[in-house]
């Protein structure tokens, strides 16, 4: 079933995001790229969407932008209502701050930090109270399974560990939405199961998640596939053969 | 405040990680504080000693003299200059009439001065009259000064300097004795407290007699000074055009003669003061200014390599929400700490040889010695300095570093505030 035909409908109702005819070139001397061309979709509170492609595709450039970490060349985006184009720096970190919870292939932690210090990064440019940011990085972490290992810095935990932290860090601030850009990319196929799972879990408490992959076999995961081709969307529909994951079952 | 203090740790623990590089690149700001600190020290005592030093020469009175004490005319055309003698001084104290006192004063040095088989070198002997003791208050410790009737009958009576005193009479039984002036004899018959300091004590070793003995004993060559005190020291100023105008009038000068005489008072010093305080202050800032620049640029070096080695961590950071003004501010705050951390090492630095200047300066000496630059058992009196930084150094110390950091972090900090946080993150 083709996706937008459904979605119109709810895009009234208040969508968390919009985007309409979005392009990203990158102009390299003669050359020109289109990184992404004429991107349209709108995404509503908790909702799971699979965004895959072929490598170059466009995946990436497409999360930065929802990220509000990259700026299109035309179109136009809207956020909870809000134009993007339109913020300055300020407003714009504070929609990463406040809105919106990224996680990376590469984790990202603060090599020198702890878990905790790790997860409480946002809140401290939130300008919580140190009380606060220590209570909700730990609510985070227990969220995660990752109560016991707050004190840890990355380099003695594992992998999956450390992507768990990060998860906790895109959390902590309780975003609109997670943007997770190929989460399981650096991880074998068990944690990265393990990880799948327990997007899962976040998106049944009511959590809005993106993820970018590669693997059908996480997409199957998501309520929602998004196809990218040559910086085009290709094919945008709701999942025909969805399917629960047994790892979030077996993590709860 | 709260974001200052947020962005403190990490500065902190960013420069814990990089121990040694740290350092060597705070070596600059090290030695610019330490010279900053060396210098205002050193400035500090030399003040001090010096307006102590000076200050008996008192702040409301003229020395009218054959030379310019300031030394800025030519000594050998003051040379030429008539003496001043008794008779131009009373001429001079019959008209002076704007002057509360009006004393002469004449000078020996190296007189031979004796009690005893205890002889004195290097002494002064000193002829004035009674009026002195008016003029100066305060210049009896012990005894009495001569009166008027000693004074005009040339009697033989003197009054001890404090070093004078202390070197014949270990015992301090001076009163009554007779010491020999030049082979006469003369009745001590008072002693003055110290009145001098570390640097200018010559006033102690002089020995005061009557003015009219004085002459008798070394003839009419020597000439006078006429001390001539105001009655406030805000009259100084007025009292000088009086002074120059009586001096020129006992001299019968015509309007197109130079004066032939120097008008001196304690301020010439002050300018003598300032010449010196400059001089220091010119070289102590060159090398602080030197040092703080390569200093600076060691500094804004490792920031820029800081910025570089994170950059993802600046496009994570922008990622989870710091502005651009968030990411400038942490890169400014450390390079801010490690200027700090220069500044408490060149700090600890400074007040170690305060400490120990005498150490410090007789290992110098030693050292100098060694390759034959100075004399073994050279002494240098260090007590003018305080063995301790004041506490206006350390602050301008700390002011100083502060504002080398920003100067060094600010380009680094906005390179750093301005990094575009998708290729930020893609970095490594
Ligand atoms: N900074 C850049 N300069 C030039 N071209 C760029 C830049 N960033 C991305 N591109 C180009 O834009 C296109 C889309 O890149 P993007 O990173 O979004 O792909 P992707 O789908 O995430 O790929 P992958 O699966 O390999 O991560 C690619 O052709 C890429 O070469
Ligand atoms: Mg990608």
């Amino acid at each position: 079933m083709p996706y937008n035909d459904e979605h119109r409908l709810a895009e009234s109702e208040g969508s968390i995001l919009d985007l309409k005819g979005i392009t990203r070139l990158y102009r390299m001397g003669e050359e020109t790229i289109y990184a992404l061309r004429e991107v349209s979709l709108s995404l509503s509170q908790n909702e799971y969407v699979a965004i895959m492609g072929p490598s170059g595709s466009g995946k990436s450039t497409l999360m930065n932008i929802i990220g509000c970490l990259d700026t299109p060349t035309h179109g136009s985006y809207s956020f909870e209502g809000e134009k993007v184009s339109r913020m300055n720096d300020r407003e714009l970190a504070g929609i990463r701050n406040r809105k919106i919870g990224f996680v990376f292939q590469t984790f990202n932690l603060l090599p020198r930090s702890t878990a905790l210090q790790n997860v409480e990064l946002p809140l401290i440019y939130s300008g919580e109270s140190r009380r606060k940011r220590e209570d909700r990085a730990i609510e985070a972490l227990t969220d995660v399974s990752m109560a016991d290992r707050i004190t840890h810095k990355p380099n003695e935990l594992s992998g999956g560990q450390r992507q768990r932290v990060a998860i906790a860090r895109a959390l902590v601030t309780k975003p609109s939405i997670i943007l997770a850009d190929e989460p399981t990319g650096n991880l074998d196929t068990k944690t990265g199961n393990e990880i799948i799972g327990l997007f899962e879990s976040l998106w049944e408490e009511g959590n809005t998640i993106i993820i970018v992959t590669h693997e059908e076999d996480i997409a199957t995961h998501a309520a929602r596939i998004i196809r990218l081709r040559d910086g085009e969307v290709e094919e945008d529909v709701v999942n025909p053969n969805r399917q629960v994951s047994r790892f979030a079952v077996q993590e709860r | 405040m709260v974001q200052l203090r947020e962005n403190i740790r990490p500065a902190f623990r960013a420069l814990a990680a990089n121990k040694m590089r740290a350092t060597l690149t705070t070596l600059g700001v090290v030695i610019g504080i330490f010279f900053v600190l060396l210098m205002g020290w050193v400035l500090n005592g030399l003040d001090q000693a010096f307006t102590q030093s000076f200050a008996f020469f008192g702040d409301d009175i003229l020395y009218i003299d054959k030379y310019d004490w300031s030394g800025q005319t030519d000594w050998m055309s003051q040379r030429n200059r008539p003496k001043i003698d008794m008779l131009q001084y009373d001429r001079f104290k019959e008209r002076m009439l704007g002057a509360e006192y009006v004393v002469p004063t004449a000078d020996r040095f190296s007189s031979d001065v004796r009690y005893g088989d205890l002889q004195l070198q290097g002494t002064m002997v000193y002829g004035t009259t009674s009026e002195y003791r008016d003029m100066y208050s305060g210049v009896m410790a012990e005894g009495r000064f001569f009166t008027e009737a000693e004074n005009d009958l040339g009697t033989n009576v003197v009054v001890l300097g404090h070093n004078v005193h202390e070197n014949l009479f270990p015992k301090g039984d001076a009163l009554g004795r007779t010491i020999r002036i030049k082979g006469q004899p003369f009745t001590v018959i008072g002693v003055m407290p110290k009145r001098g300091t570390m640097l200018v004590d010559f006033i102690d070793n002089m020995s005061l007699i009557p003015i009219k003995r004085f002459f008798n004993i070394y003839g009419p060559r020597p000439g006078v000074t006429i001390n001539v005190k105001a009655k406030s020291p805000e009259e100084l100023e007025n009292m000088k055009y009086e002074a120059i105008g009586v001096m020129r009038a006992v001299r019968s000068l015509a309007p197109e003669d130079d004066d032939n005489f120097g008008v001196n008072s304690q301020e010439m010093f002050s300018q003598f003061i300032d010449i010196t305080r400059g001089v220091v202050w010119g070289i102590g800032l060159f090398m602080t200014g030197l040092a703080f620049l390569v200093g600076s640029i060691g500094i804004m070096n490792i920031m820029f390599v800081s910025v570089a080695e994170r950059t993802k961590e600046i496009g994570l950071r922008k990622a989870v929400g710091a502005t651009r003004s968030r990411i400038l501010l942490q890169f400014l705050v450390e390079s801010i700490l490690l200027c700090l951390f220069g500044a408490m090492i060149g700090l600890v630095l400074t007040s170690l040889i305060a400490g120990f200047k005498d150490q410090v300066v007789s290992g110098l000496i030693s050292l100098l010695s060694l390759v034959g630059l100075a004399e073994a058992d050279t002494t240098v009196n260090l007590s003018f300095l305080s063995s301790t930084i004041p506490a206006t150094q350390i602050l301008i110390a700390v002011v100083v570093a502060v504002v080398v950091g920003v100067m060094a972090g600010i380009i680094p900090a906005f390179r750093a505030s301005r990094l575009d946080p998708v290729e930020a993150l893609r970095a490594e």
